[in-house]
């Protein structure tokens, strides 16, 4: 069972806010202002601390975060987020020297970096990048959240049936591996895509096979 | 060669003789190859051909004269008389080097060797040896002359010896600092491009008010002023210095050196604790010089604290004003410190602990606080650490 804020979060995406993340005054405010230009919604933190104090699960957007700060650093603050279920994806701004440490944060998730000095075209289209990336990742997160909701909302005979359906079967040849009759699984089958919310059995099963596919 | 063997002959003479000297000493007293005269009350009595000559003077032409005609001035006469007279009293002789004077009036130096002719009766005279030494005096002022000049290109070679190290040391800490200064100007440039950018951005949109913009154009302006500034230093420290004595606020070359280290602050997390005297001093310094200072003794302290737990990483610089005019700059890190051992080696040129250490920063920083007028020193931190501190002269404010 997920956490209870999770839910919220998944339940009301709040509007897509640029976390600017970095030690120095001049970075901070020239940033804000590039972005909200852009017409970005943005929200600055002088330290990783800062963040965190104000990092909320249901946050969504991206996180744009300098590699070098005193206190946490940038890679040091993604792993908290990551214990805290904070899935921004993060774009760090790198300056001379850190990219090895980048490259490590790199294997741990949705992260992006630009080398300082960056082209600002290109830090542009990759908090849009990132800020898809994001809504995509929410939006997949949403369905497997509502597709388990509904799998625990399912009977052990329902599952059973769904299981075999999803396994290519027929009716007729799941009633006589259940021992069941042909009526009885069309009406457990009937009954399982209503709680399903599925429209169709090609809607069944792409949010199953689909689902299982997916990774958060 | 003294007169005492002609006094000797006189002597003899007088007593075998009591009015002329015998025929072998007036021989010897007119072919001596030395300057010889019989002086009493002042007055040549007699002297031989050789002194006339070395005087200018024809045969017998000083005969009876008084002294005073061979001396540069009356003065110079007189002084003379009264010291070598008292000199002849006490010890029966005395040598005297000084000045006297030609016929021609051109002056010469000479060596006089006085011998009294009886202590104990005055009135009996003294007899005078007088010997030319200005070839010896010549050769002895062009050696004092040499040596003063030898002396001098030492002092420059030092000097330009020193000049030359302090420039290595500057040279050496730029290149390793170059990593760290590109990224001190990457920054206000970064800045002035976003505003840049955003104010573009803007203006394509028509969005924005023209007290936005222009709040927005300030800054920018004044990030690219703080990376001109990083490129003026940087320059400063690697073209070749030309030594200049300029009234300079001290305060501001501390925070010149404070600005082109912050990336290696930040990136070590080191605290700073600044307690600056009140009133900004002002001293008279060569300002490149002094900031090289500051510079090496602020690096020092951050690579001491490299090592140190990260909460105890603090560099505290101070500046106190001392009595008599003078401004004192300390400078304390909380690093391993320097061992009783280590600190008569730290001011050595060449001295290092470091693995790519030149062992110039501490010889350097010293070399020019003395040449300023001031000294550096060491001692160790209260709280841990090593702490640097050294003073200079202010200008009073009028
Ligand atoms: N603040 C300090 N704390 C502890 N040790 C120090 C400190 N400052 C200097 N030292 C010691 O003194 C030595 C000489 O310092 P110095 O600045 O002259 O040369 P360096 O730092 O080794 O090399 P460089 O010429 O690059 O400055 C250092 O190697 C170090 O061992
Ligand atoms: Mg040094």
């Amino acid at each position: 069972m997920k956490a209870a804020n999770e839910m919220t979060e998944i339940l009301t995406p709040s509007r897509s806010t640029v976390f600017v993340v970095d030690d120095d005054t001049a970075m901070r405010d020239s940033l804000r202002w590039l972005l909200e230009s852009a017409q970005l919604n943005v929200q600055t933190c002088d330290s990783a601390e800062a963040f965190l104090a104000i990092a909320r699960p249901d946050a969504c957007g991206c996180l744009v975060l300098d590699v070098q700060m005193p206190g946490l650093s940038g890679p040091e603050l993604m792993d908290e987020l990551k214990r805290r279920h904070i899935h921004l994806p993060i774009l760090f701004l790198s300056g001379h020297g850190d990219i090895p440490t980048v490259v490590q944060a790199m294997k741990g998730g949705a992260v992006d970096f630009l080398q300082k000095p960056y082209d600002n075209a290109q830090l542009l289209e990759r908090i849009g990048q990132a800020l898809t990336l994001d809504a995509d990742s929410r939006d997949a997160r949403r369905r497997e959240f509502l597709r388990s909701q509904r799998l625990e909302g399912l009977t052990a005979r329902e599952r059973e049936i769904l299981d075999q359906v999803v396994a290519g079967r027929s009716n007729k040849e799941v009633g006589r591996k259940l021992a069941i009759s042909y009526k009885t699984v069309e009406a457990h089958r009937g009954r399982l895509m209503r709680k399903m919310g599925a429209a169709s059995f090609a809607e069944l099963l792409q949010m199953m096979l689909g689902g299982r596919r997916e990774t958060i | 060669m003294s007169a005492a063997p002609v006094v000797e002959l006189l002597r003899r003479a007088e007593r075998q003789e009591p009015r002329r000297p015998s025929y072998e000493a007036s021989l010897l007293f007119e072919h001596a190859a030395m300057a010889i005269g019989h002086v009493r009350d002042r007055q040549l009595q007699r002297c031989n051909r050789r002194l006339e000559t070395l005087f200018g003077y024809g045969p017998g032409e000083l005969n009876q004269r008084n002294l005073q005609m061979l001396y540069p001035s009356y003065s110079d006469y007189v002084a003379c008389g009264r010291s070598s007279g008292r000199q002849l009293e006490r010890q029966g002789s005395c040598r005297i080097e000084r000045l006297m004077r030609r016929r021609d009036g051109s002056l010469f130096w000479c060596q006089l060797s006085g011998q009294a002719v009886d202590v104990s009766r005055p009135s009996a005279g003294s007899v005078w040896t007088i010997e030319d030494i200005s070839a010896r005096k010549q050769a002895e002022n062009a050696l004092r002359e040499a040596q003063a000049q030898l002396e001098q290109q030492l002092a420059e070679i030092r000097r330009r010896h020193q000049e030359d190290l302090a420039r290595a040391s500057r040279l050496n800490s730029m290149s390793e600092m170059a990593g760290a200064l590109a990224h001190e100007l990457a920054q206000p440039l970064a800045a002035t491009l976003n505003y840049l950018h955003g104010c573009q951005l803007r203006l394509k949109q028509g969005d924005c008010t023209s007290e936005q913009l222009d709040g927005v154009i300030s800054r920018a302006i004044q990030h690219t002023e703080t990376a001109g500034s990083i490129v003026r230093q940087v320059h400063g420290f690697v073209r070749r210095h030309v030594p200049e004595t300029t009234a300079t606020d001290l305060h501001a070359l501390i925070g010149d050196m404070l600005g082109l280290l912050d990336h290696q602050r930040r990136k070590l997390g080191v605290r700073l604790e600044l307690l600056l005297a009140p009133a900004p001093p002002t001293v008279m310094v060569d300002a490149l010089e002094i900031r090289q200072v500051l510079l090496n003794l602020i690096r020092n302290a951050y690579e001491a604290m490299a090592t140190s737990p990260a909460e105890q990483r603090l560099l505290r610089i101070e500046s106190r004003p001392l009595a008599g005019g003078r401004v004192e700059v300390t400078i304390s890190d909380r690093g391993p410190g320097i061992s009783p051992e280590a600190c008569s080696q730290i001011f050595d040129a060449y001295f290092t602990t470091k693995q790519d250490g030149l062992g110039l920063g501490l010889a350097v920083c010293r070399s020019i606080i003395e040449s300023h007028g001031g000294s550096l020193r060491v001692a160790s931190n209260p709280e841990g650490g090593a702490c640097f501190r050294f003073d200079l002269n202010t200008v009073m404010n009028p």
